[in-house]
């Protein structure tokens, strides 16, 4: 399926998506109207609005102003952001960087122990199985916000155990981690369960057994290998999902990141952080199902035979 | 079960039941077959399973309450009460003289407020995914007839739906227009339709080929008759199972943008919102928190429920 053709036109359509993501967002966030007075809200003289308005290049017809946003976006420059007056691209990424300490380790922690626990609950029925899917029926009910704050209720101030908000040291990992965790945790064992029950019942397993191979060698060589291998491209899916929970994450203990930006950044209005924060994020999604189509590609021979 | 010409809808929330059988698949010259709206069987066989039939009280109560709320319960879910602040829950039957779930920081009642806040999320919710549904599976049903520029442009469209994902399209929007009811529930029906058009696509694509609809077509029906009425049955199922996720998914959208403070604007009581204040009083009014996500736990559970029963007792191979 990824031949060199079919990727590079992947690969293309990528980029026409990127583009025409980049290109509503800027439309969109002129929809309003004028950004100056906007943002200065009538705070300032009529001549000063003009002046900046010449500044800025308001004045110009609107293609005028689509084309030089373009050029500029190419290059990655996004403008500064109107409250701190950093360029846009540069809070982004640091802060991107702030949320990456929770989101691996969640995302880590969650594979670690979702994929060994949904196969279990495959394989075994019975007592491993009932719990794996209580748990994630549990989790998949409660949005992670509640999570959050039933956690800050639980160990932070009834228990009194863990800081409940900011950075700091290890335990103040540990909550946002494990809220992060919540929903992934029951997407994947649900996920790992199904694939493997489904493998489970396949011929070739049937064929593996009849010949006589050890059951521990029938689960790990053959029903594993086949029923993992769709999760590869899940996770590189995931990116949007998680992206999401963080923001969410992020608001309920007060974490510095990327998703406390973009909330700050929608409250007042700072288009150029708006812009470069759905510019990354559409490059992220876009470029995760990119390398999962080519994982998965890797890791199944049959695929990449075609 | 699975074989069974089976199939359940649920109807705004409720329960009722339209037939399409999985054999309707293969067997669509047998007139006796035809797709029928109600059967009690099906309806049985659906909350026979617990849980099911739990949820399916549990929706029907926000529900019943999200209508007739006004006439039962006579507290102002928006009108502030000083002098009753922070009132601890007070479990009685009379709900219009006791504060059952307690009372907010300004003296509102909590019971109340969620019942109230119960209608906005699952408004959003239901008319959300059915606006959501009606745009993804026309666009998705034209693209899988109509293959080459126009099919190209839809699922372009759809790809951008993935790229930026609908909780960071809302925050921009919010950013944009302010908060509102209006603004999110045309902007979950514009941007949450990828799904059904990826779901109607394929389905379409699958069917357009076969004797039956070669047949309307020799008998001279239409295009756009052929698709409403030969293709469109073949969607049905999966596209239940698919709105009523959805459906849950945007309740949970909803709650999150009003707990950041970009969904719907105060008073009006909104589960996120109520969240998102009760998290300050957590040291001496738990309640506040706790119940009202309670409520949207439940709800997304009852939803949810229902959709994998929904999926058990359609054929799931049909749309995976």
């Amino acid at each position: 399926m990824l031949g060199g053709a079919v990727f590079a036109r992947r690969i293309m359509q990528a980029m026409l998506v990127l583009f025409l993501l980049v290109s509503l967002l800027f439309f969109i966030s002129r929809m309003s109207g004028d950004p100056v007075v906007m943002l200065t809200e009538g705070a300032i003289d009529p001549e000063d609005v003009e002046a900046l308005r010449e500044a800025y290049g308001f004045n110009d017809p609107i293609v005028v102003q689509y084309g030089r946003f373009l050029g500029e976006a190419i290059r990655g420059d996004f403008g500064d952001s109107v409250r701190t007056f950093q360029p846009a691209r540069d809070l982004v990424f640091d802060r991107i960087k702030v949320s990456l300490q929770l989101v691996i380790p969640a995302k880590i922690l969650v594979l670690l122990i979702a994929i060994p626990l949904g196969s279990l609950a495959a394989v075994k029925r019975g007592a491993i199985g009932a719990f794996a899917m209580i748990m994630a029926v549990l989790f998949q009910s409660v949005p992670s916000f509640f999570l959050g704050v039933l956690y800050i209720f639980f160990f932070g101030v009834t228990l009194g155990w863990l800081p409940v908000f900011g950075t700091g040291g290890i335990d103040h990992y540990i909550l946002p981690t494990a809220t992060l965790m919540g929903y992934p945790l029951a997407r994947y064992t649900r996920l790992t369960r199904a694939q493997v029950s489904e493998a489970l019942s396949q011929e070739y397993v049937r064929t593996a057994r009849a010949k006589g191979l050890a059951e521990t060698n029938v689960i790990r060589k053959h029903v594993l290998r086949n029923a993992l291998l769709p999760i590869v491209t899940i996770i590189g899916v995931d990116i949007g999902t998680l992206v999401g929970s963080a923001i969410i994450v992020e608001a309920v203990f007060a974490w510095p990141g990327f998703g406390t930006l973009v909330v700050e950044a929608a409250k007042t209005r700072d288009y150029p952080v708006i812009q470069a924060a759905g510019f990354t994020i559409g490059l992220l999604v876009l470029t995760g199902s990119l390398v999962a189509d080519y994982a998965y590609g890797l890791l199944d021979p049959r695929i990449r035979r075609r | 079960m699975a074989n069974s010409p089976i199939d359940l809808a649920g109807g705004g929330g409720g329960g009722a039941a339209v037939g399409a059988a999985p054999e309707a698949f293969q067997l669509s010259s047998d007139r006796s077959r035809r797709y029928k709206l109600w059967n009690h069987r099906y309806v049985i066989g659906f909350i026979r399973y617990p849980p099911a039939a739990f949820a399916l009280v549990i929706v029907v109560f926000f529900v019943t309450m999200a209508m007739l709320g006004p006439y039962v319960i006579s507290w102002n879910p928006d009108k502030p009460d000083l002098r009753s602040a922070l009132q601890s829950p007070d479990w009685n039957i009379a709900i219009n003289s006791h504060h059952i779930l307690g009372t907010d920081s300004v003296g509102r009642d909590v019971f109340t407020r969620i019942l109230v806040g119960g209608r906005v999320s699952i408004l959003l919710g239901v008319v959300g995914a059915t606006g959501a549904a009606t745009i993804g599976v026309t666009l998705g049903m034209i693209a899988g007839w109509n293959r080459g520029v126009i099919g190209a442009i839809v699922m372009r469209w759809a790809d951008l739906q993935i790229a930026l994902p609908l909780l960071l399209m809302a925050l921009t929007i919010a950013a944009v227009f302010g908060p509102g009811l209006h603004i999110l529930l045309i902007l979950f029906a514009v941007w949450f339709w990828g799904p059904y058009a990826r779901i109607s696509e394929g389905l379409t694509l699958s069917v357009k080929n076969r004797e039956f609809v070669e047949a309307a077509r020799t008998i001279g029906a239409t295009p756009p008759r052929i698709v409403a009425r030969h293709v469109f049955p073949h969607l049905i199922s999966p596209l239940l199972v698919l709105w009523s996720f959805s459906a849950a998914i945007l309740i949970i959208i909803e709650a999150s943008l009003s707990f950041l403070g970009v969904g719907i604007p105060p008073p009006t009581a909104s589960w996120g919102s109520m969240l998102a204040e009760g998290r300050q009083f957590l040291h001496r009014a738990s309640w506040l928190a706790i119940y009202p996500g309670v409520a949207i736990s439940l709800t997304v559970w009852s939803i949810n429920t229902l959709g994998d029963r929904l999926r058990d007792v359609v054929d799931r191979r049909q749309y995976l």
